[in-house]
Order: C-alpha cells, then sequence, then structure tokens
C-alpha cells in the first residue's frame, strides 16, 4: 500500500461506515477496505487504492462510474420495481387462542385479544385453515405452521388436533410439514414435550431476561411474577435434543438491556439458542425503544457478538441467533425486497376465520387478506404486495441496506416508522465485519462445513 | 494506480457466483456459461437415474424401460415411466421457429409429440427425500418406442407403487443408522458410472456441432479483421490455419475427422494464445 492511499484510508475511517450511497457500504477490518454491494448482497475485499476512490467519492454517480470500472454493474438489477403476484401461500400462522394469562405491558396483542374480546379458535375453523394450505400447495412443496396467540396453549385441544390433523392429510400425500408455536410457556407440560417431540416442533418461548426484569415486563395477569413457573414448567422442552428445538426470544425494552447476561443465562438454562429483537412499537407505547435505547441496545448486541466470535474461534458452541442468522444471510448473500413473507407466502388466520397478512395484522384492516369461508383475497394480496416492496419505502429506496433488511416489519412501520434504521444498519455493519474476520475457517466452525456449500 | 490494476476478491458466495475474473469472457460465468454437467468428466450424473427406482432399469437419460432387476417388472420392459406421484417426467417442446413470430410445438421425426424427457432430472431433485419409500409410478399400458407425452388421454396407462433407491449406503453402527457420502452399491453394476463419461479430447469437441465444448475454448481463431467491416479467420476444426474460414459439414478431408482425434488428439489440436492458434497461418 502506499502512503498516500494509506493516509486517505485513515482519514476517511470516521465516516466509513456511516450511510454515505444507496448502492455500496465501505467497511474496514483492520486495515482491510471492503465493499458491500447491494445488488445481490456480494461481498468484496478491495485493494487499498480502490477502496480509497470509493472513500474520496461524493456520490453515487461517481460510485456508479467505479463499479462499472471494476465490471460490478449488472443490468437489469437483481431485483426489480416490479412486486411479484399471486404468490403462493406456503405457511400459515392460526390464533389459535386469542387471550393470554399473562399481561405484557407492551402486547401487540394487546394481552392477547388484540382489543376484541377474548376467543379460542374453533376446530372447524384450524382444520378449514389447513385445507386450505395443503390445497394450495402440491405435494413436493414444503410447508409450514406457525401456532401463535394470545397464548396457543390455552387452546391445547385444538391445537394438537390440528396439528395431528395436518400431519396426517400431509403424509397421505408425502408433504413436508414443519410446525412451530410461540408461547409464554406458563401453560406447558410434560405431555406437551412428548407431544412436540413427535411433531417436530420448533418452539420458542417468549422470556425477556432473568427473573426480576423479566417478571417486570411479563407478570402474569394479576401482578405476580412469571418467571419462576415457566423456567418449572419448560424443564421437560429444554430436555429434549431430538426432532424439537427449543429457543428462547427476548424482546428489548429500554428496561432489559443487559442482554450479554441474559443471553448467557438463557443458554445456560439450556435454551437451543436465544435471540433478541426490540420493540419498536406498541399499542400503548410503553415499552417502546427510544433512540438512545437503541443506540445502547447496539452495543449491547455487539459485545454478544463479539463474545460469539471467540466463542467461535475457540471451537465452543455460542448460539446467539441474531448473529448465527446474520451470518448465514451474509454468506448465502441474501437479498430480497420485503422484510418477510407477511401478505406473500405467509399469512395468518385469525380465531374467527379472518386472513391477514401476519400474525400482528389479525383485526387490522390495513392487513385483511380475505377469509377462510372467501379464500384468499389475491387483489389485496397483490395490492399489498405492490405497496410494501422495499423499492417504494422511503428512505429505504436509497439505503444500502434495504436487501437484506427488505424495510423493516410492516406492523412497525405502519404503526410507527422507521425509528430503528441507524440500529439495523449498525447491526449489519458489525455483522458484515464479524463475517469477514471469521473467514472461511470461522465459518466452518461455527456451522460446520456444510456452511460452506449454501445449506 | 489505473482502474485496470484494481485488486478485488469475493468473499461472500453471492459475490463468488457472480465473479468474473478480468479478462475471462461472459461464457466462463456460472450463469451465461453453456457447460455440461451430463455426462461430465468427472462423474456422470445420469448413473443415479438409471437404477433410481428398485426393481427396473431406465435409459440412462430418459423414461424408457431398458430392463429389469425384479421379474415381476419383466413385462414394463419398452414401455415409458409417464409420471411420479403426479409429477411428468417429460413435458411438450415448444420454441421459437422463425424470428417474429409465436413459439411453435417443436416436433420431430423421433418425436411427433415433441417430448423434452429431461424432466427426470428435476424428479430426482424433488424425490431424494423419499429414498426407501413407495412412490406412484404412470406407465404406459403398451410398450412405447416413440416418446409419448404424460396425460395424452388416448395413451392407456398403468400405475405402479415402486420403491425410491437408497442412493446411499448407511452405516448402522452403534444402534444408530447414518447415511455416508458414499453410492449405494445396488445403484450402479461395475462399470456403469463411468461408462457415459465424456471423453472430450477423441470425442466430444468433434461430436459437438455448435463447438460449446468446452464453452471457453474458442472456435474462431486467427482472427484479422477486414477493412469491408467483415473479418477472416480459421475454423479450429480445420487441418490447415489458412487464414481463411471452412465451414465444418464434416468433410474430413479439409476438417479434423474422429480418427485424427482418437489417434493423435494431443498433436492435432493446437494451443491457442492470445486468439492466435500455432502455427499461425502463413
Ligand atoms: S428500514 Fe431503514 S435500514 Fe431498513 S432498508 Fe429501510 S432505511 Fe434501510
Ligand atoms: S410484518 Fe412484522 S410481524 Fe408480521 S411477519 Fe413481517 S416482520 Fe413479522
Amino acid at each position: 500500500m502506499n502512503r498516500t492511499a494509506q493516509s486517505e484510508m485513515t482519514s476517511g475511517f470516521a465516516e466509513i461506515g456511516k450511510p454515505k450511497f444507496s448502492d455500496v457500504h465501505l467497511l474496514c477490518t483492520g486495515r482491510q477496505g471492503h465493499l458491500f454491494l447491494a445488488d445481490g448482497s456480494q461481498l468484496f475485499d478491495l485493494d487499498a487504492d480502490t477502496f480509497a476512490k470509493f472513500v474520496a467519492a461524493t456520490n453515487d454517480e461517481e460510485v456508479s462510474g467505479l463499479l462499472t470500472k471494476l465490471g460490478l454493474t449488472t443490468e437489469p438489477r437483481r431485483i426489480c420495481d416490479e412486486a411479484p403476484t399471486d404468490v403462493p401461500v406456503r405457511a400459515i400462522s392460526l390464533a389459535i387462542a386469542q387471550k393470554c394469562n399473562l399481561g405484557c405491558t407492551y402486547c401487540y396483542a394487546q394481552e392477547g385479544d388484540f382489543g376484541a374480546s377474548p376467543k379460542n379458535m374453533s376446530l372447524e375453523t384450524a382444520l378449514a385453515s389447513i385445507d386450505l394450505l395443503i390445497g394450495q400447495t402440491r405435494a413436493d412443496e414444503s410447508i409450514n405452521i406457525a401456532f401463535l396467540g394470545g397464548e396457543p396453549l390455552i387452546n391445547r385441544s385444538v391445537l394438537r388436533q390440528a396439528t395431528v390433523y395436518a400431519s396426517e392429510k400431509a403424509a397421505a400425500r408425502g408433504q413436508k410439514i414443519g410446525f412451530s408455536i410461540t408461547t409464554n410457556g406458563t401453560l406447558v407440560d410434560r405431555d406437551d414435550a412428548d407431544f412436540f417431540e413427535r411433531h417436530g416442533f420448533a418452539v420458542t418461548i417468549s422470556l425477556d431476561g432473568r427473573a426480576a426484569v423479566h417478571d417486570q415486563l411479563r407478570p402474569f395477569k394479576g401482578g405476580s411474577g412469571s418467571y419462576e413457573r415457566i423456567i418449572e414448567r419448560i424443564g421437560p422442552l429444554l430436555g429434549r435434543a431430538g426432532r424439537m428445538q427449543t429457543t428462547a426470544r427476548v424482546t428489548v425494552t429500554p428496561t432489559n438491556l443487559a442482554l450479554k447476561q441474559t443471553l448467557d443465562e438463557l443458554l445456560g438454562i439450556g435454551f437451543h439458542s436465544v435471540g433478541f429483537s426490540p420493540m419498536l412499537a406498541s399499542p400503548t407505547g410503553r415499552g417502546q425503544m427510544d433512540e438512545v435505547a437503541l443506540q445502547n441496545m447496539l452495543t449491547a448486541m455487539i459485545e454478544c457478538g463479539q463474545k460469539f466470535e471467540r466463542k467461535v474461534m475457540a471451537g465452543e458452541r455460542y448460539a446467539f441467533s441474531n448473529m448465527t442468522t446474520a451470518l448465514r444471510e451474509i454468506h448465502r448473500g441474501t437479498h430480497r425486497p420485503y422484510p418477510c413473507g407477511a401478505g406473500g407466502a405467509y399469512l395468518a388466520v385469525s380465531a374467527d376465520a379472518e386472513l391477514a397478512a401476519c400474525h400482528r395484522f389479525v383485526g387490522v384492516e390495513a392487513g385483511a387478506m380475505g377469509s377462510i369461508g372467501a379464500g384468499i383475497d389475491n387483489d389485496r394480496k397483490n395490492a399489498w404486495l405492490e405497496r410494501r416492496h422495499v423499492h417504494k419505502q422511503e428512505p429505504c429506496r436509497t439505503c444500502w441496506a434495504r436487501y437484506l433488511c427488505g424495510g423493516g416489519c410492516h406492523h412497525e412501520v405502519i404503526a410507527r416508522g422507521r425509528p430503528a434504521c441507524d440500529f439495523i444498519r449498525g447491526w449489519l455493519h458489525y455483522a458484515l465485519q464479524a463475517y469477514l474476520r471469521l473467514g472461511p475457517e470461522g465459518l466452518d466452525r461455527a456451522f460446520g462445513a456444510k456452511s460452506r456449500t449454501a445449506s | 494506480m489505473s482502474g485496470d490494476d484494481a485488486k478485488i476478491t469475493p468473499r461472500n458466495l453471492a459475490a463468488q457466483l457472480s465473479y468474473r475474473g478480468r479478462g475471462n469472457p461472459p461464457v466462463t460465468h456460472p450463469s451465461s456459461a453453456i457447460s455440461n454437467c451430463f455426462p461430465g468428466l468427472e462423474f456422470d450424473f445420469r448413473a443415479i437415474w438409471r437404477r433410481f427406482l428398485v426393481g427396473i432399469v431406465l435409459s440412462e437419460n430418459n423414461n424408457y424401460v431398458v430392463g429389469y432387476e425384479d421379474e415381476k417388472y419383466k413385462d414394463l420392459v419398452g414401455h415409458r415411466l409417464l409420471k411420479i406421484n403426479d409429477r411428468p417426467m417429460s413435458v411438450l417442446t415448444q420454441g421459437p421457429v422463425m424470428p417474429g413470430r409465436g413459439p411453435a410445438t417443436l416436433s420431430t421425426g423421433d418425436s411427433p409429440e415433441a417430448v423434452s424427457f429431461m424432466e427426470w432430472s428435476n424428479t430426482i431433485a424433488l424425490l431424494v427425500g423419499r429414498q426407501g419409500t413407495k412412490v406412484r409410478c404412470e406407465f404406459t399400458k403398451e410398450a412405447a418406442k416413440l416418446e409419448v407425452l404424460p396425460g395424452n388421454p388416448d395413451v392407456a396407462t398403468q400405475t405402479l407403487e415402486l420403491e425410491v433407491r437408497q442412493l446411499f449406503e448407511r452405516d448402522e453402527a452403534d444402534g444408530a443408522s447414518e447415511r455416508l457420502a458414499l453410492l449405494a452399491e445396488s445403484l450402479a453394476k461395475p462399470g456403469e458410472l463411468s461408462q457415459g463419461l465424456c471423453s472430450p479430447w477423441q470425442n466430444d469437441y468433434r461430436e459437438c456441432a455448435c463447438y460449446y465444448w468446452a464453452a471457453s475454448r474458442p472456435d474462431y481463431v486467427n482472427v484479422v479483421p477486414g477493412g469491408d467491416g467483415l473479418s477472416r479467420g480459421d475454423n479450429w476444426m480445420q487441418r490447415e490455419n489458412t487464414g481463411s474460414y471452412i465451414v465444418d459439414n464434416r468433410d474430413f478431408q479439409s476438417s479434423l475427422s474422429y480418427d485424427d482425434l482418437f489417434k493423435s488428439w494431443e498433436s492435432v489440436l493446437r494451443f491457442v494464445v492470445g486468439g492466435i492458434q500455432e502455427p499461425p497461418p502463413k
């Protein structure tokens, strides 16, 4: 590296990492400069002089010229403006019980009932939903059913009958089917563990931290703490290491930001993996993350990530799921114009058989997608995908992270806008660096040699 | 430093897949290259298909039953396998015939029904999860020398349940059954895995009428642009480099023959350096 290039690189360093261009993002690991190309989520090492030229560029046009010189521009772009239409549904969630025994301060479902009167889903609705899903798909396509609530285990009997029905129906036509459940854990019994194991459930337990913190955020409706009870109840689930997996999902609010302790404690209890997501929009505004809290969360996430890097290089497992997900997506170069499958390949069914873009849109007009009785409203679905395409979102259209982020959770964006962009980009910036630092050897250690081929 | 000296290294899978080394032609890129995956140089993937279903032997590239392993399927020989679990093994071939016109059905004398039989390889991808289980196989009721389009109402069919073979050996040690990275012995008889392999130098270069073997091998060499906007050069299969192109109509007087290649491919096939095939024309 010559002297000018070096000094150019150092002088530009403070700026590197800040969002500057819409098609590329620049980053460093040590003295090595890297370029992330939004189109196709491609990641490169650059030699010092080339990197310096990108650092010195002042606008998108200059960047585009540099990319062309390097042979990195492709026409047409990998993701076009046009939204896909008539996307077949491959996954549904069933709001099997729109009621809950907890009174979480920030719940999107407003303590389980989505602001309406509490109800259970009838067996009839559950089975009709399964018929609808299976009817939409070919036997060689895999499908997924998620049980959500409220608290789904309040309606255990329908949940079980629906699961058995769906597995038998899928088995009869040789179709692969996956089940998942998100539960608060307070009602789990030993029998559930056998059942989940038999059907290979992915079980997610919502836990917000250690006892004191958790109990403040996720008390029983009467106000007493739920932590002790959950840990006692989920014991039999954690013991299983066969077909089912139990992971913990922590909703992060300004009052439970000690992520590293939480992560270590929950992994210590025996969860298969632990992940965090910030509370960005709650119906009452309580528990929502503000700018400062998000900045603190980012710092805490990076701390967890750094521990992950150390552990991986030491050959130990450290199942911090935000990190493993980010690394997988970066490795493959995931690029998509949506944050999730909502309103596309994924729809939710409410207890009273209405279809919604996703579980959070139950009862919300903006996300209505027809009903089990009348069928999927494809016009609404197409219009949704058209409207929600990341190229139609501001400021996403020109954000370098747009195809990894997809524009943020539709529900949160519609409710509150996009307060978390710096957090999202900051996290991705760190994850890209971690990916580069780990290198092929680290990735093999983290995921096994299989990771080298797109698994 | 000019852009030409820039050094970039693709790091993630996505970047590696899209990467085109400097100086390489577009066809070296996986998405634009026409390259052979079967038959291959190291492994002929079609070998998997032949004995994919327990009891019968299929043509290696087709849905044609050419033999049987189990006496009870003896009568299936000469029949066509039309569908597995309702999924067709072949599809209608359509494509452009005249510029500016829409696609037409492309039938040939050998395949009046315009059947593309290549669906078997997609089918394998969809059925790998079903190894060791039975699948519903729809065959023609009668022997069918010509290709048959699945779903043709005029063709009588019969449906049998056949087992998808375990493609890999298993290790049954310690009570657990584990799949090994080793093809099952029952999948191929001795010689079958290699008998379909390519021999490009002796065969495929000559065989391939559109010179796509191998994709990055230039087939128009010693090219000199002319003042009239046309160019002069040699066909790489010409016996002599003369600077004037000979259309390869397989008149083996003027272009290399199979015999030449089998006997001495090392000397008749020539290196191309910087577009010039040695020795350059006088
Ligand atoms: S939500 Fe924010 S971070 Fe995500 S793509 Fe849009 S602007 Fe970028
Ligand atoms: S819209 Fe939000 S809550 Fe719904 S599926 Fe997408 S990310 Fe999840």
